[in-house]
């Protein structure tokens, strides 16, 4: 192992260097206010289309890109992921006792309908947030007990149990605070005339079509915000979106098809292509004890890779990372065995841990002689699209190699999460889109009470790990808890890790002043036009 | 003719009645759960059920078919993922898919029936090949090769059209047009081809027909025998396969204004099916099928009005 350690520990290096050198593009993508003009429409288009712009209830991903340019939050991230205070004034300060948070307001900020913002306007988002019928953010939050002001500026949220990711929830859509008096008047038709603190207020939303968002008035940094207006394009075709970039009809372009990326790098005199790798992770899910659906009494299923850990330990050292990240990816991506990602502050927590970029055949034969399963036979779920069918052919053909039978089950996306739920299935192919916080990456795919375990994995161990984890509240404490918990996941390997995406972003060479960050979401609000 | 019609508008609720049934149930057969579609990432049992709750799916599907129905009725097709309501989205997405399939029928009327003439007219010469081949390339070309390849070349290369997206024409007629012209003629590129094929071998049964013979017997000039009379007769035909490739048109509307980025009915299909929008779905698949039923009745109407033998024949013995 030791030169698998040594490649680790270059790979890694040179990865960290890459990362850097992506953060510094990023960040030097930034505005530099005398370049830039004021005014213009900024054309961004999004490779989805948002749910209902209602921070309480959206559930989407793209939603957030959306959200990012109108309703700012208690906390938000910085280029390094690091949460730091945007409508707070600073860090919570938390009690001895880890249940009570207390949160100082910025004053002097008004919401883009022109009211104040203030502790009462925060307590009733949060207490929305919690109580809303069909809330998302409900279970988000869920360690909250009671939210109380002390005075028109201080928050107080009392805890029922310790729970550490509390403050990065709040640097996303739970932080979002929405203007009482919109919530007065729309109440659950929020999503149709949103109304929060941000660069930008919405103006209408065309569905399937646009949603338009103009500039703020009433925003305390409006100085710093160069466009008249952004309007966010729903392009669902990745080539079609490329097009639009090209003819000058879209100014960004979110998240650019692999087989794109040539071609706007080749532009680059009018295009330039953001590379930013993400928090987010593809990997395999192993069914090793989800026998009766998810959340129920877990017992081994009895599948090969689920009797046997030397089979799984088999399984992935029949992949080879590079190759897979070379053939079906173009190289676009970042081979890796954890769901932290080297983007992530917390991506230490796997220092000193092996991984396997390259397969280890001999090794892998010899533990599927180990296990003394005789021609073990895997099906393998993938999803329908043909980059995903040719992760499994190379998969595939990786297994066969050490002797293990993969056979394929290309299945509809959302047809494939009721069968991993249900537990129907041994192995599937699947990604997830990332947390700031460890513990989002973590906790639900492989803690016992996890709402994401459909591997069904049940340990003791790893469920006192990571609970511990949740209740410590010092980084350090953290990261030795996660550390730990990294080790029993990739010895236990109920989760299989691959790659972690890399995102591409075109934009057009007439614009400055747009940055994407590791968790993928395109921040324009002090963009302009050159 | 009251009767008639009191027969035919019974005949036809019953259909509607029906197709909402089956559009209900098809919909619910689809395999996935919705609650994990519109549950994205989040899929904490609770949140699931929660969602279920909220869009009733977790009543019996008689009491949510009764409960979708009352609200139909009362032209209330319900409120989508977005929060948006089904019925507004409807009729502002079924114009925009019409206007670009009139304009594909325009268009693939116009170049179809011009090429098909010219080949018939020079039947065995260079222009008749070309235009033969120019026919079998439209009809073998997928819609959404030729769409970016138009993209590319127009948009991209030349500026002379922007690359998608779609504005009012009440708005602005122009650019309403300007990002229409490619759309249309990719989705009219396939009827122009049957249109062209029908055409030519229409033309050439009219142009050896005895009334095209007698019509240059009678020394009349050739432009007026091809226009005048053998165009007039071939178009018959022709019309009939227009009328028939209009379902076709708005089928393939579906993937012309998703490479053209244009938010019309089919795209708002697609999505809905994608995203187990049950609303959605529902809505949009009864709003065709009521569409259907009502173009048939007022056929059935028209051709009574036209020929009161169908009315007699219709009556039950």
């Amino acid at each position: 192992m030791s030169s698998t350690r040594a490649f680790r520990a270059t790979a890694v290096a040179g990865v960290v260097a890459a990362v850097a050198l992506v953060v510094a593009i990023g960040a030097g993508a930034g505005a530099k206010s005398g370049q830039i003009k004021n005014g213009g429409t900024l054309v961004i288009g999004l490779a989805e289309e948002p749910d209902a712009l209602d921070p309480t209830l959206a559930r989407t991903f793209v939603g957030r890109i959306v959200f990012l340019h109108m309703c700012e939050k208690l906390y938000d991230l910085d280029a390094k992921l690091h949460v730091v205070p945007q409508l707070a004034a600073a860090l919570p300060a938390v009690s001895k006792d880890k249940l009570t948070y207390t949160i100082k307001l910025r004053t002097g900020i008004k919401f883009n309908d022109g009211t104040a913002f203030n502790a009462a306007a925060v307590k009733t988002s949060l207490d929305r947030h919690l109580t809303l019928k069909g809330s998302t953010r409900a279970s988000e939050i869920s360690p909250i007990g009671s939210v109380a002001t002390s005075g028109a500026n201080t928050v107080i949220l009392h805890l029922k149990t310790p729970y550490s990711p509390l403050t990065a929830q709040l640097a996303d859509r739970a932080g979002m605070i929405m203007s009482p008096k919109a919530l007065a008047a729309l109440g659950d038709k929020f999503a149709t005339a949103p109304v929060c603190v941000g660069p930008f207020s919405f103006k209408d939303r065309v569905a399937g079509d646009h949603i338009t968002l103009t500039k703020s008035n009433f925003y305390y940094g409006k100085a710093n915000v160069h466009l008249s207006s952004i309007v966010f394009k729903i392009l669902t075709d990745p080539s079609a979106r490329t097009q639009n970039l090209r003819a000058g009809d879209i100014q960004v372009e979110d998240r650019v098809q692999s087989t794109d990326v040539p071609t706007l790098q080749k532009a680059k005199s009018t295009i330039a292509v953001i590379k930013t790798p993400t928090i987010g992770y593809q990997g395999i899910t192993i069914n090793i004890g989800n026998k009766n659906g998810l959340l129920k009494p877990y017992s081994n299923v009895g599948s090969s890779l689920a009797r046997s850990q030397y089979l799984r330990t088999a399984f992935d050292l029949a992949l080879d990372r590079t190759t897979i990240n070379k053939i079906v990816f173009g190289g676009l991506n970042l081979p890796d065995c954890y769901p932290i990602s080297p983007v992530s502050p917390w991506y230490v927590t796997t220092k000193g841990l092996d991984c396997n970029l390259h397969a280890n055949v001999a090794t892998a034969q010899k533990l599927v002689k180990a296990s003394g399963i005789s021609n073990p036979k895997v099906t393998l779920t993938i999803a329908t699209d043909p980059v995903a069918a040719r992760l499994g052919q190379v998969i595939q053909a990786m297994e066969k190699a050490v002797g293990i039978d993969v056979s394929l089950a290309p299945t509809e996306f959302v047809t494939s999460l009721n069968r991993a739920d249900a537990g129907n299935f041994d192995a599937f192919a699947v990604g997830w889109s990332g947390r700031v916080d460890p513990d989002g990456n973590i906790f639900g795919f492989v803690a016992t009470p996890g709402t994401l375990n459909d591997s069904g994995y049940s340990s003791p161990q790893l469920d006192y790990i990571l609970n511990n984890a949740r209740r410590s509240v010092t980084d350090k404490s953290r990261t030795t808890l996660y550390a730990a918990a990294m080790k029993i996941i990739h010895r236990q390997r109920p989760l299989i890790y691959l790659y972690h995406p890399v995102n591409y972003y075109g934009v057009s060479s007439k614009v400055d002043g747009v940055k994407v960050y590791g968790d993928g979401l395109i921040r324009a609000y002090n963009a302009g036009f050159k | 003719m009251g009767g008639f019609l009191l027969r035919k508008v019974g005949a036809a609720l019953v259909v509607i009645v029906l197709a909402s049934m089956l559009v209900f149930l098809g919909v619910r057969a689809l395999p996935g759960d919705p609650a994990l579609a519109l549950g994205g990432e989040q899929r904490d049992p609770e949140v699931l059920a929660q969602i279920r709750h909220d869009y009733g799916l977790d009543q019996p599907l008689p009491v949510q078919y009764v409960h979708w129905m009352g609200h139909v009725l009362r032209g209330d097709l319900g409120t989508d993922q977005r929060k948006l309501s089904v019925s507004h989205t409807i009729v502002t997405k079924l114009p925009i898919t019409l206007e670009l399939a009139g304009l594909a029928i325009v268009f693939g009327s116009a170049l179809g029936i011009l090429a098909g003439v010219i080949a018939a007219v020079r039947r065995g010469k260079a222009s008749d090949y070309a235009a033969t081949t120019v026919a079998l390339a439209g009809l073998s070309v997928p819609h959404f090769w030729l769409g970016l390849l138009m993209i590319v070349l127009f948009a991209v290369d030349l500026h002379w059209l922007p690359a998608g997206g779609y504005v009012p024409f009440a708005q602005d007629p122009l650019g309403n047009l300007e990002h229409m012209v490619m759309p249309a003629i990719v989705l009219g590129a396939g009827l122009s081809a049957v249109v062209m094929r029908q055409m030519r071998s229409a033309m050439l049964d009219s142009l050896n027909a005895d009334y095209v013979r007698t019509a240059r017997a009678k020394g009349l000039s050739e432009r007026s025998v091809v226009g005048k009379h053998a165009l007039r007769n071939s178009l018959i035909t022709v019309t009939t396969i227009i009328g028939l490739q209009l379902g076709a048109l708005i089928s393939g509307a579906v993937i012309t204004e998703q490479i053209f980025g244009i938010a019309g009915f089919g795209r708002l299909t697609i999505d809905a099916v994608q995203q187990r929008d049950y609303a959605l779905i529902q809505g949009v698949v009864l709003v065709v099928a009521v569409g259907y039923v009502v173009v048939n009745l007022l056929v059935d109407i028209a051709y009574s009005l036209l020929n009161p033998r169908i009315r007699i024949v219709a009556r039950p013995s």
